[in-house]
């Protein structure tokens, strides 16, 4: 009723029909269709878009002609459904967004040193068993910047070559840190079993990815490779770094601070601090 | 003023004559946007079957299917087809039909001139496939175009390319260009001007602002490519000499003048899918979109940065190291906001309660698929790596898993879910889920061997090979992908036909949705909403639906 009222008070208007842009694009197209066929295509096309083009105008000008629909359809009413939806609510202004809880960014750094550890352990002891060496594992992974490495037999990628451990070395720490980030960041977001995803599917997915692509990318490279012991080693690193950040203390995130809070200043009568002292 | 007594009811009895007039001369952004898409998919059709002409010749090595010359029409017109005249029209239909029942007005602010638009879009296309058969000319060369989808200098010039086949891809394209730039100026003044009362800027629903963004970056970028046709039809047609080497010209000039428009193109065409995208997951996810403010603000990102990375197009030509290296820089830039979408996405499924509903299906497919596409944008951009695999397969299947797995996956998920709005009639989820995994399936066999067979050193655009390259086995499979994608499409055609005939009523708000276009009937009146609209949040019809807990308490 209180729609009809109103559409009572403003009436729909429409522009009408036309037929003057048809018209005048055909004539457009003809006259650029002109350029490739004859000067009388160009000319037909001339005229269709100046007639086009006046029909066009004297709908226009110098008011545009509308007309007023019949106005016989009409949406379904939109009902209220009150109570229908939970609400997770952080404050009584704020909608809560998950993860209210996360791991601190210095688990998984730490996380990432443990794992680093145990992988190095793992392929350390790979090394050992598979090449009786301990610098085996070390030269393969320097193999992955060092084009030189590809090119080595087995008895080379055995002995000690002190560029291949600095750069084995820094490869490691730094795709150790970053990873246990990435860790750290994860885990919280993981439905459940934070543990299985750390140490089973996500080294399933890199060892899988490796696999498929290192032909491709290295594939000097692939043909040194032990994957058994590759494959215990991200485990390794996955199981430790895992087991490292799901241990820590979670701490809350801070979607409802203020901006003010967020910056770290403190300072009696800032609208919106968390009043802790008074509680 | 006149009183015309139109209304869908009646206009379904009128007598088939009086119903195909109605819809020449209307002038109704519906009808329009509707006639853009159908005339899209109908390109597309034509440019699919180009695409599986070349895939059987190139499905084992010496075949002969089709000529040479054949086949270089083939990938020339499938490539134009694809870009000008499947992926233009159809974003430019969805925001005809769709940015004014979002925005809550009744029509764009200029609606003859969209219209006009129209016209020109679809007669430049025809005039463009007319090269089949008046390519050839006085000369008895040639016949549709052959020069690729970029038109390369010199090979374009009146020596090298005989008979009227270029002149036909210059005009076609021409024609069209004009419509897109009209309809682009369209879409600005209508967001700009004409939202209802309550929603400002950062009340528009994300699908309008990615489509204003979209239209500014059409208005920017098509006027170059207008205006560097013009350049070589003077070339062509009166011994200009822009692009011609020998007389003084610069065929560079033509390259940086193609790709100033064509690498905001893929952003055009790729900026509709995010907005299809950030409309369907967060319904189907029932949570809110995660981050729209930094939404916008990548989606100003990407219009900003992708106008100055088109030389990335061109690394292998030989410019300088400094060039060379600024655009690399800006060109991996642009991930930045595209990778805050991403995870912006992401967050919105996190925790949500996800319906696997088609439309979901084939976001979801985008997600997978754009990401492996925009990965191997970032290896393309590295200056190094684009020298070796410049010009081949690799190229190919990057771009096909950003246009194809990308926009076009993001086209069936929009079809899927606005398709109830359009007919009234809900299409069928069991059909659509064959269509879906059978295309999903088709596309990655085909265009991920791709990246192998580039690898290996396939150049594109060979139409054979020997039988000792090693690239046999990959072009078999990606062949045999397309049949699967074959069999996807026709079980969407199945699917639209046999839905329009006897789907299942949809009602106003089949999803549940939370924009004002499921506030009005299926399909929508042509005076859209009986009272104007006015809006207090970005989800009005959230607000409508759960008084007791309105978003405009949190914007």
């Amino acid at each position: 009723m209180d729609q009809q009222h109103q559409s009572e008070q403003h009436p729909v208007e429409l522009p009408c029909p036309c037929a003057g842009p048809l018209i005048a694009a055909f004539g457009v197209t003809f006259m650029f269709a002109g350029i490739v066929t004859t000067w009388s295509v160009a000319i037909v096309g001339l005229s269709f878009a100046l007639a086009g083009a006046v029909h066009w105008w004297r709908e226009v000008l110098p008011d545009p002609r509308e007309y007023e629909p019949v106005i016989d359809t009409h949406p379904d009413a939109i009902e209220a459904r009150i109570g229908q939806v939970g609400r997770l609510m952080a404050q009584p202004t704020h909608r809560a967004r998950i993860p209210l809880e996360i791991h601190p960014y210095s688990a998984g750094v730490v996380g990432g040193i443990i794992g680093g550890v145990a992988m190095a352990v793992v392929a350390l002891i790979g090394s050992l068993a598979s090449h009786g060496s301990l610098w085996y594992a070390v030269n393969v992974l320097a193999g992955t910047i060092l084009p030189s490495i590809g090119d080595m037999d087995q008895t080379a990628l055995s002995a000690f070559h002190g560029g291949a451990l600095a750069v084995g070395l820094g490869i490691h720490i730094v795709m150790s840190l970053f990873i246990g980030l990435v860790y750290g960041v994860i885990m919280p977001l993981v439905p459940r079993w934070p543990l299985f995803w750390a140490a089973i599917i996500m080294p399933a997915i890199w060892c899988g990815l490796t696999l498929a692509s290192l032909s491709v990318i290295n594939p000097a490279l692939e043909m040194h490779i032990e994957w058994g012991w590759f494959i215990g080693a991200q485990v390794a690193f996955g199981l430790a770094c895992g087991a490292w950040i799901v241990k820590s203390e979670k701490i809350s995130t801070m979607q409802n601070w203020s901006y003010l809070e967020r910056l770290g200043m403190d300072s009696p009568g800032v609208p919106g601090m968390q009043a802790e002292d008074e509680s | 003023m006149t009183t015309a007594p139109e209304s869908p009811r009646l206009a379904l009895k009128a007598p088939p004559l009086s119903r195909l007039h109605e819809w020449v001369v209307t002038v109704d952004h519906k009808k329009l946007g509707l006639m853009y898409i159908t005339s899209g998919l109908l390109f597309f059709i034509i440019g699919g079957l180009e695409a599986t002409m070349m895939r059987w010749q190139l499905a084992w090595s010496d075949m002969g299917v089709v000529m040479p010359d054949e086949f270089n029409r083939l990938f020339t017109m499938h490539g134009t087809t694809m870009v000008f005249l499947v992926g233009m029209p159809i974003l430019l239909g969805s925001a005809n039909y769709l940015v004014p029942l979002m925005i809550g007005t009744r029509d764009l602010a200029f609606p003859r001139l969209n219209a006009f638009g129209f016209w020109l879009f679809l007669f430049g296309g025809l005039l463009l496939y007319f090269s089949y058969f008046g390519g050839q000319g006085l000369y008895g060369m040639g016949s549709a175009p052959d020069v690729g989808w970029f038109a390369y200098a010199p090979l374009t010039e009146r020596t090298f390319s005989r008979g009227h086949s270029t002149d036909y891809w210059i005009l076609g394209l021409l024609v069209s260009g004009f419509g897109s730039i009209a309809t682009g100026i369209n879409l600005v003044a209508t967001i700009l001007c004409m939202r209802c009362k309550g929603m400002s800027l950062m009340k528009m629903p994300i699908f309008v602002w990615i489509m204003l963004i979209d239209a500014i970056l059409v208005v920017i970028a098509m006027p170059p490519l207008a205006a560097s046709q013009v350049m070589l039809l003077f070339d062509r047609s009166l011994g200009a000499h822009f692009f011609d080497v020998q007389g003084g010209g610069s065929a560079v000039l033509w390259q940086n003048l193609f790709w100033f428009f064509g690498h905001p193109e893929v952003y055009i065409l790729i900026l509709p899918a995010f907005a299809f995208v950030s409309e369907i997951i967060p319904v189907f996810c029932r949570k809110v979109l995660f981050g729209y403010p930094l939404m916008v603000a990548a989606t100003v990102a990407i219009g900003f940065i992708s106008l100055g990375v088109w030389v990335h197009h061109m690394f292998a030509v030989g410019l300088s190291p400094a060039v060379n290296t600024a655009f690399m820089a800006s060109t991996m830039l642009i991930a930045v906001p595209t990778g805050i979408k991403m995870f912006n996405w992401v967050a919105t499924m996190y925790g949500g309660k996800i319906r696997l509903h088609t439309p979901m299906l084939f976001s979801l497919g985008f997600l997978v698929q754009f990401l492996f596409g925009g990965l191997t944008g970032i290896m393309l951009a590295v200056v190094p790596f684009d020298w070796q695999v410049s010009d081949s397969y690799f190229v190919v299947g990057h771009f096909h898993y950003v246009l194809f797995g990308g926009l076009v996956f993001t086209i069936f998920a929009a079809i899927y879910y606005w398709f109830p709005k359009v007919s009234g009639k809900m299409l069928s989820e069991r059909i659509g889920k064959w269509h879906f995994w059978t295309l999903f399936i088709g596309f990655n066999l085909t265009f991920a061997p791709m990246h192998v067979s580039g690898m290996l050193g396939m150049p594109r655009r060979i139409y054979t090979y020997h039988a000792d390259r090693g690239w046999e086995i990959w072009n078999l499979i990606s062949s045999i992908g397309v049949l699967f994608q074959i069999i996807g499409v026709l079980f969407f055609a199945w699917n639209l036909l046999r839905s329009l005939k006897k789907g299942k009523p949809a009602g106003d708000d089949p999803w549940d949705a939370w924009t004002l276009e499921w506030s009005t009937p299926s399909p929508p009146p042509a005076w859209n909403f009986d009272v104007d609209p006015e809006v207090r949040s970005r989800r009005p019809l959230w607000d409508k639906k759960h008084p007791e807990d309105p978003d405009w308490k949190y914007e």
